[in-house]
């Protein structure tokens, strides 16, 4: 990338900069500020002023600068000198502070080469005799050479001492050769040498011929005597391909350049064979953009007389590349080199070795030549690197000097060109040709110190450019001025790449440990003395570091620019109008905008420039949503100029403050969020009201044998009455939606068994929750004051007073008890389990609770929910190691990972989130209606007997046979004899039957309902249809009830893509006739003889035997009754509650299930009064499905469109 | 309308309300929150000082019949607690430094006790049981505590050339155990969305319920 900051408008001449070219001494001294040289930099006017009001404190920061940095013989008053700059392109501050600076050299940090070079007139004051020769004291003289150059003793032959370089000497020759024809650019010869040297020696001959006839014009230079062979290699080399441009091609993108280093044939200084190519380029592009400063100063100052020649010959060139060292090191070390061997007065043999990594550490080793190529550290910003060819600006500048501005604007321009009178009006061109105006006056425009904006320049290119010609009268490469190569996507990619490369940025940072801080920033600069948009480009990319690592210059700088005022109006187009009179009508019609976004409003962009801008922005500016708005450089570069009062802190000018362009991104709701927001809501409501979206397998009604759940189960399962349960509630609020059905079902199974709870709590709005939760809860509802209702018909709810569903009367402080806040946290925690009889005590009204509880192990089981680990991790670190007792943790679905690795050891039975709790609850709904609790009042108690036996009746026959003779003798001699014999036998057979049973049937209750997994696997069904009771010989009848308030499906297979045969309407009484494997399906039967599957979780099923009775209206459905532990969803139990009448029978038809191991009994219904339910319980679990998988596709969707937006954005790269 | 009534319909209210964050930050959402804080805040304040500091001070200071030593220890918290209030002064907050480094104190040394006892030894224990119960999972548990505490250790070698770099072993087990740490913060995340999942349903079951009166 270009410096197109940098550039200087063609029709404004930088006086002050280029006046090394045109060896004219610059006496306007009316122009003393650096913000004359603004031309091509990007700088504006006002600059001065706050350079000026910066000097105090610059003063201080240059302390910290070397010397030889800041030696300044530049008088003062002097436009645009950065000689106290040196070659550092160092930030505005050095310059400003130039004339304070201390002109002092000091040998030891000079290079001795450059040391060697006694500049004639380095220094005014002293003696300008070029046959001083070697003084080190003015070793920097050249560097610090003022305006008040004297060609005549700079030029004399005398100046090209032996000790001068050859490639030195050279270049005093090549002016002096070229003294006949330095009229014309295109007079000196296509040499291949570099442009600068050649206009060195042309501009002179333009604007002081009369110094150009002092130059002598050297023998032809060979390689073999005093050319230096990089200078022969340099005549004989053919312009090569143009090298890289880049912005950051010096200091950044070092491999980009590793390849187009030069063959290292010539034997130019290595400072200046960086990167030479063997064959040069187009002089537009030599020194593309390296930084300028030294050379600027250099040409400035004249080339010194030079020190002695270097005896040594050449190095040769390595075969292999060496590592490369940093600028800052090297120079450092060049100095101590230097300096102990300056008796060598050798300055190629003293160059240190440079190594390829830019590590910062490097070896001299001395015994390696250096390599013409590979001096420098491509990384580095590299001041001498003349393998980019002549700079962009530098060329354009040339080339002002053939600008003929009154070249015809182009027809359909964009922009009407006006008049060249108006264009220029404050050039003060006057009848010169158009060389000269453009060589002559220029200055004065910059000069005038009220240069307000780069944007306006820069558009002046695409208008003027028509009018850009180099010295042969062909236009100049308008490339160079066009946006794209500032905003090229390589150069910015590189920008990004160096943002987001945490490694690249270390290493950029890592120039040298002991090199000084003011060079570890020169990395951040490109000119010797510019502050461009470019520079800060730089800049800001490679400084994104903390602030105190800066040095004391640049944070003071630093600190300056933040204390910059804002500006006063967004609008200047008067100060504009003032500055450049009839100029900002003709350039972009875009309004002059203030602050941050100018960048990117004042020009005419397309699009894809504006996104180019805004990458740059995002890399300029400061994240103004987070801080106070303050100006950055670049701000400060197209604000206005800044009210010094405001600096001095004098001014009752109001600070306005910067009002951001940019949309504060918290104004509206973020679109994407809202969206998933919407979807993800949509998702988890839907299946309340869509029964078709409900998907999934609800939780199952049973936790899995072994698992943590179950062993959670069987733990309650096995209190027995009047065992103490401690429950520690640790959560609040925000879990609560979660885990309230978790405590419910538990404190329900724990009052089912007959124990009492102990609520604890670390967090005192979670120990109110619980008692809410259990008073309003679990026993609320029930708890029936007088056992009825009041005169409205409504129940009368006392807590904790009354006959509640668990068979007894639930009463705070008997039944149940809310400890005291534990506060503290884990010490507090630790002090109650050190004394958990004191605390338990009184509970949280401070009423004593006659606990006998004097340790952990009097407890039968403690359990803790919790909605964060943390607190599981309490409770198991401070109270699972006192007590024998293991823990049953619950916690929430977030809480399980981290909680879990506590169910092993000392902790057993975990239940976590909802899924568990439903599975919980489900087990408890479907067992039978608790059994009364021994001893409780109030309840009929039924006294468990002997089952009823059925003793087999033999029918016995009674046979009487009583035989009747009756014989009658007759006195008359008549004898007849007739015997008559009547044999009547009578048998009476009377079978007396008497089926007298000799046991009562008394069922014996268990709370046990049945499951369809407690049904046999088989068994013969009644065939009588109706249920009739006569099922003794005909198999076992079971029936069950529609469990849901909907009409389910029958399906004719046992699973959920069965095909639905018919539809059971809530309520409904069917009878059962088998079930699948597990028991989560049940075979039924329907009224019309078809058989079906149903799900099993939808049915109640009723006790065998019982299902039928002779007298069905002894139950009846309550919907109101809640005999069961449903509390909420619309899965309402058919609750049968016993009625008046009949009366209730004590003796119950016997029957003895064949296949079942228990005879069972009907339910004791409970008593009690309807609770209010928690609806939706079901729809619950289907809406966090389908929300999950919701989740899951909007994550997906998310990455996918990452992906695709990352490779299309690496495509278009 | 009877106090549980306005209770839920309160709820209904300021459930829309903090739903309402959706849209952006808003004037409903922040007073929710502020209501809620506020709710919290007080109660805590009332709580602990009914069930904390009065039951402290009945114990010991206003005990009847209570020694010396009693009183003067019951006057320990307290004195504690007055120095903590100098921490809003400057001029006086070192005072409550003493209060602080007694909490930090007491409070490391019982998390330092608890730590060792209740998490490392259980599950030191476990994982070791964990081999002979089940010897898949057992040394899937062992891999992942290993490589996941050798992915947390820093100890490296300096070579010859200065650089310092870890074994190639080191840096193989290492990579395990980030992969089971990976697979530990996505289940963490998972569970995160699920209980949120999980509050979110029931607020919608408890609305909907709201309205439609179930």
């Amino acid at each position: 990338m270009t410096d197109d900051f940098d550039k200087r408008p063609p029709d404004e001449e930088p006086e002050d900069d280029f006046d090394w070219l045109k060896d004219v001494p610059d006496d306007d001294s009316s122009s003393s500020r650096s913000g004359d040289n603004l031309g091509f930099t990007g700088e504006l006017s006002w600059r001065q002023d706050v350079e000026d009001a910066f000097d105090d404190q610059l003063n201080e920061a240059n302390a910290d600068t070397p010397d030889w940095q800041q030696t300044d013989n530049q008088p003062k008053g002097q436009p645009g000198k950065s000689g106290n700059l040196g070659f550092t392109g160092e930030l505005d501050w050095l310059r400003a502070s130039g004339e304070e600076a201390a002109p002092e050299a000091n040998d030891t940090d000079v290079p001795d080469w450059l040391a060697r070079m006694d500049l004639a007139q380095s220094s005014p004051p002293l003696d300008e005799t070029p046959d001083d020769g070697t003084d080190v004291d003015d070793s920097m003289a050249w560097l610090q050479q003022d305006d008040e150059f004297d060609a005549e003793d700079e030029l004399e032959p005398a100046t090209l001492e032996d000790d001068a370089p050859d490639w030195m000497q050279d270049l005093g020759g090549l002016r002096a050769s070229d003294e006949g024809e330095l009229q014309t650019s295109n007079a000196l010869p296509d040499t291949g040498a570099l442009d600068w040297l050649q206009e060195y020696a042309a501009e002179p001959a333009t604007d002081e011929p009369e110094e150009v006839d002092e130059f002598e014009l050297p023998p032809e230079p060979t390689a073999e005597n005093d050319v230096p062979d990089w200078m022969a290699g340099a005549y004989d080399s053919t312009p090569a391909a143009e090298p890289t441009s880049s912005l950051f091609t010096d200091d950044l993108d070092s491999e980009s350049v590793e390849g187009t280093t030069g063959t290292g044939e010539l034997d130019l200084p290595p400072w200046l064979m960086e990167d030479t190519p063997a064959e040069l380029p187009n002089e537009n592009d030599l020194f593309g953009e390296f930084d300028t400063g030294m050379l600027r100063e250099a040409a400035e100052s004249e080339y010194p007389p030079a020190p002695a020649i270097p005896e040594a010959a050449p190095p040769e060139e390595p075969e292999e590349p060496v590592v490369k060292g940093r600028i800052t090191d090297w120079l450092e070390r060049e100095s101590e080199i230097a300096s102990s061997k300056i008796e060598q007065d050798d300055f190629l043999n003293t160059l240190p070795e440079f190594t390829s990594q830019s590590t910062g550490e490097f070896p001299v080793t001395g015994e390696l030549p250096p390599t013409s190529n590979e001096w420098f550290d491509e990384s580095e910003p590299e001041p001498f690197d003349a393998a980019d060819g002549v700079p962009d600006w530098l060329t354009e500048l040339q080339d002002q000097g053939d600008i003929t501005v009154d070249e015809p604007v182009q027809a359909g321009s964009a922009y009407d060109m006006p008049d060249d009178d108006d264009l220029f009006a404050g050039l003060d061109l006057g009848d010169a040709p158009p060389v000269e105006q453009a060589a002559a006056p220029a200055g004065e425009f910059f000069n005038t110190g009220e240069l307000r904006n780069i944007d306006d320049i820069l558009s002046s290119y695409k208008d003027i450019e028509t009018g850009v010609s180099d010295r042969t009268g062909n236009l100049v490469n308008q490339a160079d001025f066009d946006m794209d190569s500032l905003l090229s996507d390589d150069e910015l990619d590189k920008i990004s790449s160096l943002r987001q490369s945490d490694e690249r940025r270390a290493e950029m940072g890592d120039i040298s440990p002991d090199a000084p801080d003011w060079l570890s920033d020169i990395g951040v600069s490109v000119g010797s003395d510019d502050v461009s948009a470019a520079a800060i480009v730089r800049k800001q990319a490679q400084n994104e570091r903390g602030l105190d690592e800066l040095s004391d210059q640049l944070q003071a700088l630093h600190q300056a620019g933040l204390d910059l005022p804002a500006p006063v109006t967004n609008d200047a187009p008067d100060n504009m109008k003032a500055l450049l009179i009839g100029v900002p009508e003709i350039l972009s019609p875009a309004p002059m905008r203030i602050g941050k976004p100018a960048l990117a409003e004042d020009l005419v962009l397309s699009a894809s420039h504006r996104e180019k801008v805004n990458l740059l922005q995002s890399l300029i500016a400061t994240d103004d949503q987070t801080k106070e708005p303050q100006l950055s450089a670049i701000d400060v570069t197209l604000d206005d100029s800044p009210d010094l009062d405001d600096l001095a802190g004098t001014s009752t000018r109001a600070i306005p403050v910067i009002t951001s362009t940019r949309k504060k991104r918290g104004a509206l709701p973020k679109i994407d969020r809202l969206l998933i927001a919407v979807v993800l809501a949509v998702a988890v409501i839907l299946p309340f009201v869509v029964r078709g979206l409900r998907i999934g397998q609800l939780p199952p009604l049973s936790f899995a044998a072994g698992s943590a759940q179950q062993v959670a189960f069987d733990r309650v399962a096995n209190l027995q009455p009047g065992d103490t349960v401690l429950i520690a509630a640790e959560y609040g609020l925000t879990d609560a939606a979660e885990l309230d059905t978790t405590l419910d079902t538990l404190l329900r199974h724990i009052f089912s068994r007959g124990a009492r709870p102990v609520i604890v709590s670390t967090n005192a709005i979670g120990l109110l929750h619980a008692k809410n939760v259990l008073e309003r809860g679990v026993v609320s509802g029930l708890d029936v004051k007088d056992g009825g209702t009041d005169s409205t018909g409504n129940i009368v709810v006392s807590p904790g007073l009354g006959i509640n569903r668990f068979g007894r009367i639930i009463t705070l402080g008997k039944d149940y008890f809310i400890a005291p806040f534990i506060a503290g946290d884990t010490v507090g925690l630790r002090d109650f389990s050190q004394n958990i009889g004191g605390r338990l005590a009184t509970d949280y009204n401070g009423k004593p609770t006659n606990l006998q509880i004097t340790s952990y192990n009097d407890f039968a089981l403690i359990a803790v929910i919790a909605e964060r680990s943390d607190d599981v991790r309490r409770w198991a670190e401070q109270v699972a190691p006192l007590t024998s007792n293991p823990l049953l943790i619950a916690v929430s679905a977030a809480a399980a990972p981290m909680a879990e690795p506590y169910t092993v050891g000392s902790v057993n039975g975990m239940l976590v989130g909802y899924k568990d709790a439903y599975t919980y609850r489900a087990i408890l709904e479907a067992q039978a209606p608790l059994a009364p609790i021994a001893g409780s009042t109030n309840i009929p108690t039924v006294v468990p007997t002997k089952p009823p036996t059925a003793t087999a009746v033999t029918p016995t026959a009674t046979v009487t046979l009583t035989p009747s003779i009756t014989y009658t003798p007759s006195a008359t001699p008549t004898i007849t004899r007739t015997p008559t014999i009547t044999r009547t036998p009578t048998i009476t057979l009377t079978p007396t039957v008497t089926n007298t049973p000799t046991a009562t049937a008394t069922a014996t209750f268990t709370p046990t309902n049945i499951r369809a997994s407690d049904l046999p696997p088989t068994w013969t069904p009644t065939t009588l249809p109706g249920g009739s009771s006569d099922i003794g010989g005909q198999g076992l009848l079971i029936t069950g009830v529609v469990n849901v308030s909907d009409a389910v499906n029958v399906r004719d297979n046992p699973s959920r893509s069965g095909k639905v045969i018919a539809s059971l309407p809530a309520r409904s009484t069917v009878q059962i006739i088998g079930r699948n494997e597990d028991g989560t399906w049940l075979q039924i039967k329907l009224e019309d003889e078809r058989e079906g599957w149903v799900s099993a979780s939808l049915i109640r099923i009723n006790e065998p035997g019982t299902g039928t009775p002779t007298t069905p209206v002894a139950y009846n459905v309550d919907e109101n009754a809640h005999v069961s532990l449903l509390s909420d969803s619309n899965y309402q139990p058919i609750a049968v509650n016993l009625q008046a009448s009949p009366s209730p029978s004590p003796t119950l038809t016997p029957f003895i299930p064949a296949t079942l191991a228990a005879p069972a009994a009907a339910p004791l219904p409970a008593q009690g009064a309807s609770i209010k339910t928690t609806p939706y319980r079901d729809q619950r679990w289907y809406g966090m499905t389908l929300g999950l998988l919701a989740v899951i596709g909007v994550i997906t969707l998310g990455a996918i469109i990452n992906i695709v937006r990352g490779l299309f954005r690496r495509g278009r790269k | 309308m009877s106090g549980e009534q306005i209770g839920l319909w309160a709820g209904f209210v300021f459930t829309l309300m903090v739903f309402s964050y959706l849209l952006g930050d808003n004037f409903l959402y922040r007073l929710a929150i502020y209501v809620f804080t506020g709710l919290s805040a007080g109660y805590i304040v009332l709580v602990t000082v009914e069930s904390v500091l009065l039951p402290w001070l009945h114990g010991t200071l206003l005990a009847p019949g209570g020694d010396i030593a009693g009183r003067a220890l019951g006057l320990v918290p307290f004195i504690l607690g007055l120095l903590l209030l100098f921490k809003a002064s400057p001029r006086l907050g070192r005072g409550g430094n003493i209060a602080i480094a007694f909490i930090i104190a007491v409070g490391t040394a019982v998390a330092l006790a608890g730590a060792i006892s209740g998490t490392l030894i259980p599950l030191a224990r476990a994982t070791s049981s964990a081999v002979a119960l089940d010897p898949l999972n057992g040394f899937l548990i062992f891999i992942g505590v290993a490589s996941t505490l050798a992915y947390f250790q820093y100890l490296a070698r300096r070579k010859p050339n200065g650089q310092i770099e870890r074994r190639l072993l080191s840096r193989a087990i290492g990579v395990v155990g980030q992969g089971f740490i990976v697979v530990t913060l996505g289940a963490l995340y998972a569970g995160a969305i699920l209980t949120s999942l999980t509050i979110f349903s029931e607020r919608i079951a408890f609305i909907l319920a709201r309205i439609t009166g179930g």
